[in-house]
């Protein structure tokens, strides 16, 4: 009984082997044209692989470029500044000096006005005081003077405020970098080596990290400041009524 | 004597146009390029008020802010955010962990000088 049921399931596994024969005389062209494929392609990987290698060795210089910029601009923007601070500091000092010497013209004008008193007999020293007088004039260009003073100082002050924009395109920059280090990254994940048995993924990535020590909003913008500023006090403002609300809630 | 602002941001522009707009009105500042040299500083110097930004290297802004409020020494020591993040997210964060106020930059040196004088003079 044994052996008829054997020589039954030995029957069925032939036939289950010829099926799978058949079966692999089909695929067998399909895998030829897939091995020839891979042959064509081998040149094309190799070369896609040598692209993003070379694309990879040209970012680090990229973003050294950048942080060059960065740092250039800091310092000519803090060397503008100090330029600004010094512009600022030499208009108070004016200002000192003005109000100094309008004081000394005070003083001027009344000893001339005592002496005039004095002389009154003398009309020739009279007439000499009187054009004294006439040159002692700082006092009627004080308003003239202490506006171009004030025009100075403010705009030494707007230009150190639109110099703010510098750290914004810093922010920027370092959001561009930080995108570049991270496709590098991701590039160097997608290196291969290709050999005759096999290709072989060679992922370099976990060299390459991402910088910690620059933080930046990657959204920092120097738009209208005024509008800005005010959308924030709103929000405060808005913040607190709500608050307020339900304190009175509470207290009934 | 003068008070003392203690300024935290990694930007040296940002530190040296809030001392620019500050030191005039006679305070005396304090620069710091992050969270972590704020806190450092902190000890040594009989601070008044700090001014911060947000986004900093090591220890960020918001990171200094709850270090500070949580340490006895300082939970009244005016914070005053300075940043260019301006969202209600970050608004509302900055406040709840306890800054006293928050600009935005770019910003003006009266505002700046506003918001110091509502708490020290």
């Amino acid at each position: 009984m044994n052996n008829g049921n054997d020589l039954e399931t030995l029957g069925s596994k032939l036939e289950d082997l010829k099926d799978l024969f058949s079966i692999g005389e089909k695929i067998i062209p399909g895998i030829q044209k897939l091995v020839d494929f891979i042959h064509e392609m081998a040149p094309m990987l190799v070369h896609i692989n040598n692209s993003i290698e070379e694309s990879n060795s040209k970012i680090p210089k990229a973003t050294d470029h950048i942080s060059d910029v960065t740092s250039a601009t800091e310092l000519a923007t803090t060397e503008i500044l100090d330029l600004i601070d010094a512009i600022s500091a030499s208009t108070f000092e004016l200002t000192d000096i003005l109000t100094d010497v309008l004081g000394k013209e005070s003083e001027s004008k009344s000893i001339i006005s005592e002496l005039s008193k004095l002389l009154t007999d003398n009309p020739k020293a009279t007439k000499l005081l009187e054009k004294l007088t006439e040159n002692l004039v700082i006092e009627d260009s004080k308003a003239q003077i202490t506006e171009i003073l004030g025009k100075v100082q403010m705009d030494a002050t707007n230009i150190a405020i639109a110099l703010q924009v510098q750290d914004i395109t810093t922010q920027q920059l370092s959001a561009v970098n930080h995108l570049i280090i991270s496709v590098q990254k991701r590039l160097s994940s997608l290196m291969f080596e290709l050999t005759d048995e096999e290709i072989k993924v060679v992922d370099n990535s976990d060299e390459i990290e991402v910088p910690t020590d620059t933080n930046f909003d990657m959204d920092a913008s120097f738009h209208n400041r005024k509008s800005s500023q005010n959308d924030v006090d709103n929000i405060i403002s808005e913040s607190n009524n709500t608050s307020q609300d339900e304190i009175d809630k509470l207290f009934g | 004597m003068k008070k003392v602002i203690l300024v935290a941001d990694d930007s040296p522009t940002i530190r040296k146009f809030v001392t620019f707009s500050l030191a005039a009105k006679g305070y005396k500042i304090i620069s710091a390029t992050d969270g972590m040299e704020a806190l450092e500083k902190l000890p040594n110097s009989d601070v008044d008020l700090i001014i911060t930004d947000l986004n900093m290297p090591n220890v960020d802004g918001f990171e200094l802010i709850k270090t500070v409020r949580d340490d006895n020494a300082y939970e009244d020591v005016p914070i005053i955010i300075l940043s260019s993040l301006g969202s209600e997210k970050d608004i509302e964060r900055g406040l709840s962990i306890g800054a006293n106020s928050y600009l935005v930059k770019p910003f003006d040196p009266k505002k700046i000088n506003y918001e110091v004088s509502k708490y020290i003079s």
